[in-house]
């Protein structure tokens, strides 16, 4: 119900998605640099493969993690793969 | 990005290494906390390289604690940390500000005064005015009114025309222009005639105003009147004029010189000996034997003087005196290669008697043998510009 009203005045106001809702926003420069907001936490994080609880996973080589704050995350590397969850 | 290097670089950050099994962790809560982190970098199984700000470098403990991880700080980067390095070294910094007030104080002062321009003003007299207005090596750039002092030269001074002062750093250039001498502009308004200044025989001669005087293959002698500024009319009284003539003539010069077949060569061996003594004043610091071994030489010396700022000169000199050591040969001479020797040696001393401007149009040579010697004599014809201007006087 809740989320309803919260879709609903999304749509009266025209306001970007992201902003209310939980999800999330990528943005793709090549292959090289990725930036996520609202991405939440790091589960996982290794030269290969990121995975954030936001539900992406983000595979390359050498990754690494250029900029971190509370709700943006910058990855740089090569990246090969994105596979999304749910 | 090179601005943000720059504020990271002004704040002061340190790379730090994080060992433990929880690194996302870690990185999960720098962020939760508001702790800026950046550049991550994981090298292997729990082990990750990241930077962060001096002054959240406090606040990482507790986080270690909840992670179970330990922390290794590989470099400290940033002026925070140059200044830390410092801190401890309070005489360095002392001294070092000691220096740039010093610097300070003495860039505030006149360290060498420059006159240019002048040519026939000597540039003593240009600095012996200076002087007494006050500009001086070592006064203060401030207290000199520069606008008075080029006032006074002017009123001083009437051959100067414009006088202008440029100070770059430690140094002030006066510039001066000078005014023109008086005579030298008006010759041309004066009737003039044109004299020859060396003996020849006239091979060309224009004329565009003026009476000429000499032909074509007359013989002049210097201070002959090549052509008159007095220009005859047959309706009037004579007209004087300023002269003005192209006049080209035949020149020869000669020359002679001996060589013996026998001669005594010094030449160069190839050695050298160098001796350094240092002077203070009147002192004399000798830094080897001053004597050299060789028997016959070539002795020269050179100072080398230790001025300061371009000007100030110092009485510490280093002296250096170079011995090039001579061998005598007796060398014996067939005529031809005399003759060769002799014909280039006096080629040479010829065409150093020809002045400038001189077209050489041909040479010849005559040889002579002596009992023991070679005598050649060389006598080159050349083509020049003769005549010089000269005031008719009454």
């Amino acid at each position: 119900m809740k989320k309803d009203v919260k879709a609903k005045f999304q749509e009266a106001l025209e306001l970007p998605a992201e902003l209310l809702t939980n999800s999330y926003r990528m943005t793709l420069i090549d292959n090289t640099n990725v930036l996520i907001e609202n991405y939440k936490a790091i589960i996982e994080y290794e030269a290969y493969v990121i995975r954030l609880s936001c539900g992406l996973t983000i595979f390359g080589d050498n990754l690494n993690v250029l900029e971190i704050s509370a709700d943006e995350i910058i990855i740089g590397g090569k990246i090969k793969n994105i596979e999304f969850e749910n | 990005m090179f601005l943000l290097k720059t504020y990271e670089f002004y704040k002061g950050y340190s790379e730090i290494q994080i060992e433990g099994y929880f690194v996302e962790r870690f990185v999960n809560l720098c962020s939760l906390r508001g702790i800026k982190i950046w550049d991550i970098d994981k090298k292997t199984e729990g082990i990750i390289n990241l930077k962060i700000y001096e002054k959240d470098l406090g606040r990482v403990d507790e986080l270690l604690k909840i992670t179970k991880s330990q922390m290794r700080i590989i470099k400290k980067v940033g002026i925070p940390n140059i200044t830390n390095l410092y801190k401890k070294r309070k005489l360095f910094i002392i001294i070092s500000l000691i220096c740039c007030a010093v610097i300070y104080f003495l860039s505030l002062h006149i360290w060498d005064v420059e006159v240019v321009g002048n040519e026939k003003i000597p540039t003593e007299e240009i600095e012996k005015i200076l002087d007494e207005e006050g500009v001086q090596v070592g006064r203060k750039k401030e207290s000199i009114d520069f606008e008075k002092i080029k006032s006074n030269i002017y009123v001083k001074r009437q051959d100067v025309l414009w006088i202008g002062v440029k100070i770059k750093g430690v140094k002030v250039t006066v510039e001066i222009l000078e005014r023109k001498n008086a005579d030298e502009d008006v010759l041309e308004n004066f009737p003039t005639n044109i004299v020859a200044d060396r003996d020849g025989v006239i091979q060309k001669i224009s004329v565009r105003s003026g009476q000429k005087c000499v032909e074509v293959g007359d013989v002049v002698c210097k201070g002959d009147v090549l052509v008159s500024g007095v220009v005859d009319s047959e309706h009037s009284d004579p007209i004087m004029v300023n002269s003005n003539a192209d006049i080209k003539i035949k020149t020869w010069y000669t020359t002679k010189k001996a060589v013996p077949y026998q001669k005594t060569i010094l030449s160069k061996s190839g050695l050298v000996d160098k001796k350094c003594k240092i002077k203070l004043g009147n002192y004399t610091i000798n830094l080897a034997n001053n004597s050299t071994k060789f028997e016959k030489y070539d002795t020269i010396n050179s100072v080398k003087k230790l001025v300061l700022f371009g000007k100030i000169e110092t009485p510490i000199s280093l002296d250096v005196s170079t011995y090039e050591e001579l061998i005598t040969s007796d060398v014996l001479y067939t005529p031809e290669q005399a003759e060769t020797i002799a014909k280039k040696e006096v080629y040479d001393l010829v065409m150093k008697n020809i002045p400038d401007g001189a077209e050489v149009l041909n040479y010849d040579y005559n040889v002579f043998s002596e009992n023991d010697e070679v005598i050649v004599r060389i006598t080159a014809e050349c083509l020049e510009n003769i005549g010089v201007e000269e005031k008719i006087s009454f």
